[in-house]
């Protein structure tokens, strides 16, 4: 029972610890996207997409490799923030009067690929971009997948590497 | 059993405490620094120099952290003397650092690119837009806002840090004349203990240069102004210290050093990034001369600047969602 115990302290104890170190990076939806979308758990479909942001435009490629595809529609929609009220910074060590309301930062994107019988696939995707300034930023959303007539929707994360 | 299994938890309490107190223990900053190394004169010793973003908190919403109030002091440790005149070669050329048997390190008294909205320049502050002023991107000033609630700079993490950030560093920096190699080299003392190499031999940039973070840097002199003409850095790094004005990898800055006087130098900073705005932008500081000299500085060591990743006043803020 004890060394159980032990076992799972020490599991959890040593994942806390390995945090990982942070920093924030630049344009936050550029960069190599790995994730997956599907309608369970077990039943997953893995998604690759190189995003690029020149600025004012985002473009991209999905599944790079032999049968990679432009991303036929790409946008990135930012919902400005708002500072906080009362203090400088939130990480000054004091609570703001009002807090800060970060930017929020969403995506869309549209695909038209092909499966792997060689059958269209149209994909439309919406998502938002957690962890926003950080490295390990994550987009989660509702990936709708239409091919021969059927249309299939489920959430998506994909992580940026 | 009992005690077995009091034991059990206090261990494991200990190792989830690790990474607070290791933060303490290895964070990376300025707020230890040993008097007569690189202190940087009064704008430092008021606080107010380059201390990174916790000492800039209180002032410093819109970036009006340290700034100009440091700015207006002069270089030196309260000598309120007239600086002496800027020191030189046999030659004639600018020494940009200590005449023969002295000492000394350059440090910026304040870190932002911009000034508050609604501030006014002194006659003598070097020209600095004001916040409003900057021609930002939308997602440049939502990342902007952004880095104001989350002071996670990669610099804290000992990142190398480009541009203005590298004259910025802790502990300060040496500017070195190579004339016989072509080269002029910035050394800098905190951060990753690195350096700058400016080609003066008249290259061009390289073509098809891989993203880094000090990018490819390309000077000549204007009289006695260094002008610094750098591309191809990598969004990994911010260029200030104070407020993390964002860039991207389309950055072209052109950097003016003017050493005014023994004890200033005038930097002027020209930022070109179509990536990040929306028109080219200048701004500027005033750089203190102060005695000291660089020393080893092993980043991931001596980090104790948990203050500049965590919060600022005393305690450790563990209120960010992000845990550096």
């Amino acid at each position: 029972m004890a060394a159980k115990a032990f076992r799972l302290i020490g599991v959890l104890s040593l994942l806390l610890a390995a945090t990982p170190v942070a920093a924030q990076e630049g344009q936050p939806v550029k960069g190599t996207w790995v994730g997956f979308w599907g309608p369970t758990q077990t039943v997953q479909s893995r998604i690759v997409l190189v995003i690029n942001h020149d600025g004012k435009t985002m473009s991209g490629i999905y599944q790079p490799g032999p049968n990679a595809v432009p991303l036929k529609v790409a946008r990135l929609d930012i919902t400005p923030g708002k500072p906080a009220v009362g203090v400088a910074r939130g990480n000054s060590g004091q609570a703001p009067k009002v807090p800060a309301v970060l930017p929020i930062f969403k995506v869309h994107f549209e695909i038209d690929a092909r499966d792997a019988r060689g059958n269209p696939v149209s994909i439309v995707a919406d998502g938002t971009i957690n962890n926003t300034a950080l490295p390990n930023r994550s987009i989660t959303g509702t990936w709708t997948q239409t091919t021969g007539g059927n249309t299939t929707t489920s959430d998506f994360k994909i992580a940026r590497q | 059993m009992r005690n077995r299994l009091i034991t059990i938890v206090a261990f494991s309490a200990a190792l989830m405490l690790w990474p607070a107190l290791a933060d303490r223990a290895f964070a990376q900053g300025a707020e230890a620094v040993p008097q007569g190394q690189g202190g940087g004169g009064q704008g430092r010793a008021a606080g107010q120099g380059n201390r990174g973003r916790g000492a800039g908190a209180p002032g410093g919403a819109q970036g009006q952290g340290g700034g100009a109030a440091a700015q207006g002091r002069g270089g030196g440790r309260g000598n309120a003397a007239p600086a002496r005149p800027t020191p030189r070669w046999p030659d004639g050329t600018v020494n940009w650092g200590a005449p023969i048997g002295e000492t000394g390190l350059w440090n910026v008294a304040g870190g932002t690119l911009a000034r508050p909205d609604g501030s006014t320049l002194g006659p003598n502050d070097p020209p600095k837009p004001m916040l409003s002023e900057i021609p930002f991107q939308p997602w440049a000033r939502a990342i902007y806002d952004y880095r104001q609630e989350n002071q996670l700079e990669p610099y804290t993490r000992c990142k190398p840090s480009g541009a203005f950030r590298q004259v910025a560093t802790a502990y300060g920096t040496q500017f070195v004349n190579f004339p016989e190699l072509k080269q002029f080299i910035i050394f800098q003392t905190g951060g990753s203990h690195s350096f700058r190499t400016i080609y003066m031999d008249g290259r061009q940039h390289p073509k098809n240069l891989a993203p880094s973070y000090y990018g490819d840097s390309i000077g000549h002199f204007e009289g006695d102004t260094l002008v610094v003409d750098t591309v191809g850095y990598n969004e990994r790094m911010w260029i200030s210290n104070l407020e993390g004005i964002p860039h991207s990898e389309k950055l072209h800055t052109i950097e003016r050093f003017t050493r005014t006087d023994m004890n200033n130098m005038r930097y002027e900073l020209t930022i070109d990034d179509p990536g990040a705005y929306t028109a080219t932008w200048k701004t500027a500081f005033d750089v203190r001369f102060s005695p000291g000299e660089s020393f080893e500085f092993v980043c991931q060591d001596g980090n104790q600047a948990f203050d500049l990743m965590v919060g600022s006043l005393g305690e450790v803020d563990r209120s960010s969602p992000f845990v550096p």
